[in-house]
């Protein structure tokens, strides 16, 4: 998985954005190995129109290893608070993870 | 900056409106405000407007100026002002600003939101766009599963139990069902709260607000000139508003919104007291966790102790602390756009001593708490009379 560290201040973010909080715009991007913590998560009953489909899902926000977070959707049997997972495929800017 | 007076205030019932448009709602409020505070529409100087999605619920934008020349205020400045689900507590922000700096001084402020129009999961999407869309959104998040993690996230650091959150909606639906203008006058059961349809684990059916049409009015004016206007004027002890990030991962620690921290931290600075002297609140129970934080943000419990607080009755109708005693979202109703001055209509008719069934013995300060989004903006405003 691609992250992007800001060269100034060392913040990492999943999607480069166009300027660092810090105000800096040049990044790093760095591969990692795609494993993170969950930090907190929910399994949905009810959803946006997009998203009916796929009743019920869950979705998590997770801590990668080595920094960043993001909010991310949970591929197969679901976690719990402080699960490890991995990412296991990114699809339409989405990203899917799974426990490990 | 001059001390600045609520004269007049007039709200709609709260609830599923068929045939009553965007407009009628937003006159409604406005009329009854106007009529309250006894002042002629013509001499209104300017109008703001909170309105989170009318384009997105009904198709109508530049709704400020429809809602004033229909009201006939005649040419006056008139902006709508979006903050998600604190659009209207903005307006009020803004429009106590340019009464405070010497601007204007008679400014009118109406909060409306026409939402039944829409099925649910257009009104879920609507509502959705609220947090980050090329983000969060994208990967499924609704508001309630925003709140379900942040509710989840209080419990594994807390404790913070279920029967804690259902204990906010049967206090909540408990006082809604004294309130003439709720949405919904139905006393409930922690059993049933406990049962009810899982929407985003933890949260049920009975964790979150109602999705309601409606609209609420105040009308503002330097202090020195409110004797002119009004027999019960309520004074604007201190306002503020704040802001953070909008996608809730990107905050470090979910379980406390820094906006209101910091719209709580200014606005007990500017009226001079500090939460101990709030008599009672009306707070922004979008979903149950959101009151348990707020409480616990603004320094009326310690931290993870709101939960525990309101299941030992700190916040009833007859508690040290009353909290939502209109019923809240979560049974008055939310109209989202309408929410932040519906607050404010609440604490001046308790202060008024005119809350009928529901209205409390000691109602001197009272502090209402509205927040957009995930807490991307908070505006906090404490009342005195």
């Amino acid at each position: 998985m691609t992250v992007y560290d800001c060269l100034d201040c060392g913040k990492t973010y999943t999607a480069q954005p166009a300027f660092c909080r810090c105000g800096d715009r040049q990044f790093r991007s760095r591969e990692t190995s795609g494993r993170g913590r969950v930090y907190s998560c929910t399994t949905l009953y009810a959803a946006a129109e997009a998203f009916e489909k796929d009743l019920p899902f869950q979705i998590a926000i997770v801590v990668l290893d080595g920094g960043g977070r993001l909010t991310a959707r949970i591929a197969g049997a679901p976690v719990a608070v402080g699960a490890e997972v991995l990412l296991r495929e990114q699809r339409d800017g989405v990203y899917f993870f799974a426990a490990v | 900056m001059k001390p600045v007076s609520i004269i007049g205030i007039g709200k709609t019932a709260f609830g599923a409106f068929t045939g009553q448009s965007i407009l009628d709602l937003a006159l409604e409020a406005s009329r009854k405000c106007l009529k309250n505070g006894n002042v002629q529409a013509s001499r209104v100087e300017a109008f703001y407007l909170g309105n989170f999605a009318g384009p997105a619920f009904v198709g109508q934008n530049h709704v400020a100026p429809y809602v004033a020349s229909a009201l006939g205020l005649g040419n006056v400045p008139a902006t709508r002002f979006e903050a998600a689900c604190a659009s209207s507590g903005s307006a009020f922000f803004h429009a106590w600003g340019a009464v405070a700096g010497g601007l204007y001084d008679l400014a009118l402020v109406t909060g409306v939101e026409k939402m039944t129009s829409q099925p649910t999961a257009r009104v879920t999407d609507i509502l959705a766009s609220a947090g980050e869309v090329d983000g969060e959104v994208r990967a499924g998040a609704t508001f309630p599963a925003l709140f379900a993690m942040i509710a989840r996230r209080h419990m594994h650091q807390f404790g913070t139990r279920r029967d804690h959150l259902a204990a906010v909606a049967v206090k909540n639906h408990g006082n809604g069902a004294k309130n003439p203008d709720a949405h919904m006058r139905k006393v409930i059961t922690a059993e049933q709260a406990l049962a009810g349809r899982m929407i985003a684990d933890p949260l049920t059916v009975y964790d979150c607000s109602l999705v309601s049409d409606g609209a609420a009015s105040a009308l503002l004016c330097p202090a020195e000139r409110a004797g002119e206007f009004a027999s019960q004027p309520i004074r604007v002890l201190g306002v503020a508003q704040a802001s953070d990030y909008l996608a809730l991962a990107d905050k470090e620690d979910i379980t406390t919104f820094p906006a209101v921290r910091r719209a709580g931290e200014k606005a007990y600075q500017a009226a001079g007291v500090g939460p101990e002297q709030i008599d009672f609140a009306e707070l922004h129970d979008c979903f149950t966790i959101a009151e348990i934080i707020a409480m616990e943000d603004l320094g009326f419990v310690p931290r993870g102790e709101g939960g525990p607080a309101v299941a030992s009755g700190f916040s009833a109708l007859n508690g040290p602390k009353p909290i939502n005693t209109s019923g809240g979202l979560k049974a008055k109703g939310h109209p989202v756009g309408a929410t932040g001055v519906g607050q404010i209509c609440d604490l001046a008719l308790q202060m008024r001593c005119q809350a009928g069934e529901r209205q409390i013995p000691r109602a001197n300060v009272g502090l209402a708490q509205n927040l957009g989004g995930s807490g991307a903006t908070c505006v906090v405003t404490i009342l005195g009379r």
